[in-house]
């Protein structure tokens, strides 16, 4: 268990590693690669959203993309209609956690593969209507001409806003791993009718993994609308959720790092392998099969496993030491 | 005295199957009540309803003076009710204190954990005992201490009910003094106790009131004194006979032949050395058991044995190194193993258990071995079409030893078929084992009742600290101090 003050050096340390970036990317990146970066943050601010309910929670959610679109929608017809940004910000993240609790209501009693396709249905619903519900949300074209924060293709002061929110998202979700609540949430994972024993509320934990992972969704899609000034259906559409579901699993379910990890290799890969243009997703494909095949954990849980490795080795050398002395 | 806990009439049903019928149970506050019975007599079912995991059927559940049938088991552990489970169910990614802590918690919704809780978890723990392992993970504890644990869990929910499912399970000496120190505390603090035990010294000792279920039903309820001299719980509960299952016959000509050699075996599991040196012999035709207490090396040496855990050292089987081959090799070569806690399929019926145990073979074997093993075992053959989860513990024991035999091995290896069973059907399983041995088959038990076990094999190795501290023929080590030491922990 991380100790208060640990919980603590490594919050100030990522505060310094997100100023560091924030200085130093600007200076060393193109416009086209601020905007990738921008993307990628977006995808780990998804990740994290998906981590909650699927890595913390062990319940299996494919409504991220869902609650990415039901943001962005939110937010974008919320100011078409006069609202201030901030205003419609905080409205669509409050819209995107309802849904988030509707979802978990009905889906209290699923588990695993039952689970698995009802948050499936959930995120074909949503983009069935993000389509055909052209009066909102322009059907098939989308809309256009989103005012956000007025930063719409600004990739550079986009990268500082984006930091900022990836920032406190990622902070959120270590506190809620560290703090009673994420104890709480391991152990309903970990057992759930030994949980259920110690009298601990489960419904309310799995509701509000789902309004957690919702919140998440719904910000990731405002900022989206911020970054592009424009959303299309296409963009969350249903099978994109099967591109947060590898981000985490390769990053390594349940580590807030791993979340940062697999949304991070899952956005910038592609750009290095674009040389390889059609064949791209077969190398891809390959390189989550083989993550997943040979490294449970995920990378998170192989850096993990790395350190434990160093620090025991040296730790075994002691005391073989001091087994020869006596 | 209050009634704490007032259950009249509960019936239980699992679609056709009547799992308890018509019972009344009546627990006085601040007592220790016991409830006992052979296996399969639904006693956890018991369990199970009170705790609200499954709804009564029909039939009354008073706690505190509240209907609660049909609550949720959250909200009855909000209420002040605790309980244990058989095989513990403790939360894997925890530590020993956060197992604690997360109780201490269960319904704050403070942001950090205080240095106040954390004083209180490691109080809870220094009264089971569990201090010097606060930081210690619970996936690595041994099964002793695991239990210790689930009654320091049930402890941070300062409970005013506690249901202990077989507390005492599994633990060796130095365990159970401290297990009954704790329930005695418990006590004292005003907690009462309902407990499902099978071993009836420590239901003597604890218990104010006792209540006997067979087969479903009660069939007593007394003070201990009262259920000692009642015959119809002796019936029931100890068996007919007073004497245990015959020997094994002395085995018979080919016994020269060494069957399993074994040399200098060795396991570890990361810095923990389970089992060091280890030299043992099966012949052909042999009944050899491996004994010693809780954590000695013994399931850790079969699980080497049967390919489960890596391990270092010489091992031959019928002249061949085993220690190369790929654990699905080993039945093909003549070895079966049953493993601990049985690992049946549940949702197989109990012919589709003992058909996979030949998988692959020719129909005609199958028929034929299965014919075989149905004649073995006449409990299974009434409950042919039966699925394995629906079966209690002694026909589920009995069908795993069906299924290895499936494959007519030359060595079956059992790893504590007795676990969890009541003294009669302990008595029925060990005495198949005598017709299987009879039958020319070598077996390699490993076994933690040692009176039992030495009474029915021919020869013994005893385990202590993962070591072979003692081997002979059973005869002889039934007298030796050695093995009692060696359970004991008393130090050669």
């Amino acid at each position: 268990m991380m100790s208060g003050r640990r919980l603590l050096a490594f919050l100030v340390a990522s505060i310094i590693v997100t100023v560091a970036i924030a200085l130093v990317l600007p200076q060393v990146l193109g416009i086209y690669y601020l905007h990738v970066v921008d993307v990628m943050l977006i995808n780990v601010i998804l990740a994290l959203g998906l981590n909650m309910v699927l890595g913390f929670g062990g319940q299996i959610s494919l409504a991220q993309s869902a609650f990415f679109g039901l943001g962005a929608y939110a937010f974008a017809i919320m100011q078409a209609h006069g609202w201030p940004a901030p205003v419609a910000a905080i409205g669509a993240v409050a819209f995107s956690g309802i849904l988030g609790a509707l979802l978990g209501w009905p889906v209290l009693r699923l588990r695993g593969h039952y689970l698995a396709l009802a948050t499936l249905a959930f995120a074909l619903i949503v983009s069935e209507l993000m389509v055909n519900l052209d009066m909102l949300t322009g059907g098939a074209n989308g809309m256009m001409q989103i005012e956000g924060v007025g930063l719409a293709g600004n990739n550079q002061p986009m990268l500082y806003v984006l930091l900022a929110v990836t920032l406190v998202a990622f902070a959120g979700s270590v506190i809620f791993a560290y703090s009673p609540m994420g104890l709480r949430v391991r152990a309903f994972r970990d057992d759930l009718i030994a949980a259920q024993a110690v009298g601990l509320n489960v419904k309310a934990m799995k509701i509000g993994l789902f309004v957690a992972s919702a919140v998440y969704g719904g910000a990731a899609g405002v900022c989206y609308c911020w970054l592009q000034g424009y959303i299309s259906p296409d963009v969350f559409g249903w099978q994109t959720t099967f591109s947060y579901l590898s981000m985490v699993v390769v990053g390594g379910l349940g580590s807030s790092v791993g979340a940062v990890i697999g949304a991070a290799l899952y956005t910038l890969v592609p750009e290095w392998l674009r040389f390889l243009q059609e064949a791209y997703f077969v190398m891809f494909g390959a390189v989550v099969i083989i993550v997943i095949a040979l490294v449970p954990g995920g990378l998170a849980g192989l850096g993990a496993r790395l350190f434990k490795r160093l620090t025991r080795a040296r730790s075994t050398d002691a005391r073989s030491l001091s087994e020869q002395e006596a | 005295m209050d009634a704490m806990l007032e259950i009249t009439g509960l019936t239980r049903r699992f679609g056709g199957i009547v799992a308890l019928h018509n019972v009344d149970l009546t627990v006085r506050e601040g007592t220790i009540h016991a409830v006992i019975g052979p296996n399969g007599s639904g006693k956890t079912t018991l369990f199970n309803v009170i705790s609200g995991i499954y709804p009564p059927s029909d039939g009354e559940v008073r706690f505190l003076g509240r209907n609660v049938g049909g609550m949720s088991p959250e909200a009855l552990a909000g209420m002040g009710l605790g309980r244990t489970f058989q095989n513990t169910r403790l939360f894997a990614s925890m530590s020993v204190l956060e197992t604690v802590l997360v109780v201490l918690y269960r319904g704050s919704i403070a942001l950090t954990i205080s240095a106040k809780a954390e004083r209180r978890a490691r109080e809870i723990l220094e009264a089971v005992g569990l201090a010097d392992l606060a930081d210690a993970p619970v996936t690595g504890l041994p099964q002793g201490q695991r239990r210790l644990l689930e009654i320091a869990k049930v402890l941070a929910l300062d409970p005013k009910l506690v249901l202990l499912d077989e507390p005492h399970g599994g633990l060796n000496h130095t365990e159970t003094a401290r297990l009954i120190e704790a329930v005695r505390k418990m006590k004292e603090q005003g907690i009462t106790i309902l407990l499902i035990e099978h071993e009836m010294e420590v239901v003597m000792q604890l218990a104010d009131d006792i209540t006997v279920l067979n087969f479903g039903e009660r069939l007593a309820h007394g003070s201990p004194a009262e259920i000692q001299a009642n015959e119809a719980v002796i019936e029931a509960y100890l068996g007919q006979s007073a004497s245990g299952p015959q020997a094994a016959p002395a085995p018979t000509a080919k016994a020269d032949e060494t069957l399993l050699s074994v040399r200098n075996l060795s396991v570890r599991y990361g810095d923990i050395e389970a089992v060091r040196g280890i030299d043992l012999d099966v012949k052909n035709g042999e009944f050899v058991c491996l004994l010693g207490n809780n954590g000695a090396g013994k399931s850790t040496t079969l699980k080497a044995l049967a390919r489960m855990v890596p391990a270092s050292g010489e091992i031959s089987f019928e002249g061949e190194p085993l220690l190369s081959r790929r654990i699905e090799a080993l039945v093909g070569m003549g070895i079966a193993l049953v493993p601990e806690r049985r690992r049946l399929f549940g949702g197989l019926s109990v012919v589709e258990n003992l058909r996979i145990g030949a998988h692959g073979r020719s129909r005609h074997y199958v028929d034929e071995v299965q014919e075989e093993v149905l004649d073995l075992f006449p409990s299974l053959k009434r409950l042919q079409r039966s699925l394995a989860f629906s079966l209690s513990g002694g026909e589920q024991q009995m069908l795993a030893i069906g299924r290895a035999l499936m494959s007519r091995p030359d060595l079956l290896m059992l790893d504590e078929p007795s676990l969890g069973l009541a003294p009669k059907l302990v008595e029925q399983v060990l005495g198949k084992l005598i017709e299987v041995n009879e039958r020319g088959t070598s077996i390699l038990l490993v076994e933690q009742n040692a009176r039992m076990a030495l009474a029915i094999s021919h020869r013994a190795y005893v385990l202590s600290s993962g070591r072979i501290v003692a081997s002979g023929s059973s005869e002889e080590l039934a007298n030796d101090e050695r093995v009692r030491n060696a359970y004991l922990g008393i130090a050669a």
